[in-house]
């Protein structure tokens, strides 16, 4: 039965991806030229070739980096105020209108000023960072709403230990909003980290590529890199909904009727 | 031994729900409070388990008890299995190893031991309460303290649950205070019932002894109707 579910959902992701590379190719047909829009074929085959050079790995790899030095430090940072925030009313006051003007900050606008404090290949883990972080700092402020007081009031009556208090329902009631803000803002951060390497010209990075691209007219390596960053994405958030498949074991369990 | 609450005074805002409260309470037998909804019931138990402090009265006798509370709500912990919702109790007191076959124990006698593997969300509503309470008598506590334990439940599972609580009652006879509405929950396990007042501040209103042995209740119901009666006559 399960197996059967699955097996017709593969079918239909492979019609999906048949019917947008007809669209695509019909679509290209139309247009006729290779500089507005490249045919699929001609963009896999500069895919292939751009797999197979010498610094693409370097390029991909430094990307990623990038990606993971921002996200990694708005996890941190983000956790610990959150922390603060949560636990603590007058500080959340004050914290509060920072979040909101740093969430409303337009992207590019934080690029820019990066790009005039700090060095080429930094520019893109400051701009990640900067806008993971009042999603990762949000979610564990709601997450620690989500603790419920009569939980620890039992804990307490059992003269259950502090520590234990945190590690066994604080932790476990704030873990999915965690795992939510990590989700997001991998998402969210990756591409942010490509928008500033565009601007910022790191010398080995996926948005300098696409620029460099841009600028030489090869626009079917300009999709073919746009498929790298697309296929790198999704990879992110398969290996997050794992780990979070392994870590609620008690919520996917609670589906498993379904 | 007695456990006396004295002069207990306890206001929210401008609602006295205890004014002058006086009540004693046996060591070592039930204890059914009877009273209508809102009359403070819950709020009684959570000043003797320390949950909320007293404006004043004096409870120096609860002060070093240490408490097991079945609540209301199961108040389970969703991501830890049946084994380990009871366990969590357990481990800080007891070693690893004693405190598993404690909490083994006590899911066997509420009936669960096939269930230990599985999440709340599992299992049903019921069942749910039956770990809260395999919980509860896990813990070595002075006294139980119980919160309409057996409400929201059907009739059959009920009696079940009645007769699992008594069984496990009479293996560890420790202080039991229970706070109901029911009448006939009353009539089956309490060794005294104390009926309150119908309107704050509460006071006892009446108070009863019964002698009869509760699985002997179970057995033959007249002994329950003829105790439930004498109970609703008074409420």
């Amino acid at each position: 039965m399960r197996t059967s579910i699955i097996k017709k959902d593969v079918l239909y992701t492979i019609l999906s991806f048949i019917l947008l590379l007809a669209a695509w190719k019909i679509i290209s047909l139309i247009v006729g030229s290779a500089i507005i829009l490249p045919s699929p074929e001609s963009t896999f085959v500069s895919l292939f070739h751009l797999v197979r050079t010498r610094d693409f790995f370097l390029i991909i790899l430094a990307s990623i980096a990038r990606g993971i030095a921002g996200f990694a430090i708005s996890f941190v940072l983000g956790t610990i105020t959150g922390f603060f925030a949560g636990f603590n009313k007058v500080f959340y006051r004050i914290f509060e209108p920072l979040l909101v003007i740093i969430r409303s900050t337009p992207v590019m606008s934080v690029i820019l000023i990066a790009l005039i404090w700090f060095k080429a290949g930094n520019v893109p883990v400051f701009a990640s960072f900067l806008m993971s972080f009042p999603i990762v700092c949000t979610n564990v402020i709601e997450g620690i709403k989500n603790i419920d007081p009569k939980l620890t009031e039992m804990a307490r009556v059992y003269k259950i230990r502090k520590s234990g208090i945190i590690g066994e329902i604080y932790l476990p009631s704030i873990l999915p909003f965690l795992m939510a803000a990590i989700s997001t803002s991998f998402g969210i951060g990756w591409k942010v980290v490509i928008a500033a390497e565009v601007l910022s010209q790191p010398d080995f990075a996926i948005g300098t590529s696409l620029q460099t691209s841009k600028i030489y007219l090869n626009i079917d390596k300009v999709f073919a890199w746009t498929i790298v960053a697309i296929l790198l994405g999704y990879l992110f958030e398969k290996l997050v909904r794992l780990i979070e498949k392994r870590a609620f074991k008690w919520k996917r369990e609670n589906a498993a009727g379904y | 031994m007695l456990l006396d609450i004295r002069n207990l005074k306890k206001s929210y805002r401008n609602i006295t729900v205890f004014d002058n409260f006086n009540l004693s309470i046996r060591e070592n037998m039930i204890t059914c409070i009877l009273g209508p909804s809102g009359i403070g019931k819950t709020t009684l138990l959570n000043l003797l388990s320390g949950i909320s402090k007293p404006d004043s009265g004096d409870l120096t006798d609860f002060t070093n008890k240490t408490f097991s509370y079945i609540f209301q709500e199961t108040r389970l912990l969703k991501w830890k299995t049946v084994f380990e919702n009871v366990n969590f109790v357990l481990k800080d007191i007891y070693g690893e190893k004693k405190s598993r076959e404690i909490a083994e124990k006590y899911i066997d006698i509420v009936g669960l031991s096939k269930f230990a593997g599985y999440y709340p969300s599992q299992i049903s509503g019921g069942m749910q309460q039956r770990v809260s309470i395999a919980r509860a008598f896990a813990y070595p506590s002075d006294i139980l303290l119980m919160d309409e334990p057996f409400k929201s439940l059907d009739m059959k599972l009920k009696k079940n649950l009645i007769a699992a609580f008594i069984k496990l009652w009479q293996s560890d006879k420790r202080t039991v205070i229970s706070v109901t509405h029911e009448a006939e929950e009353a009539a089956y396990i309490g060794n005294d019932v104390v009926i309150l007042t119908d309107a704050i501040p509460a006071s006892v209103k009446d108070r009863f002894t019964f002698e009869l042995v509760q699985e002997q209740r179970i057995a033959d119901y007249q002994f329950v109707r003829q105790i439930k009666r004498t109970l609703i006559e008074s409420f």
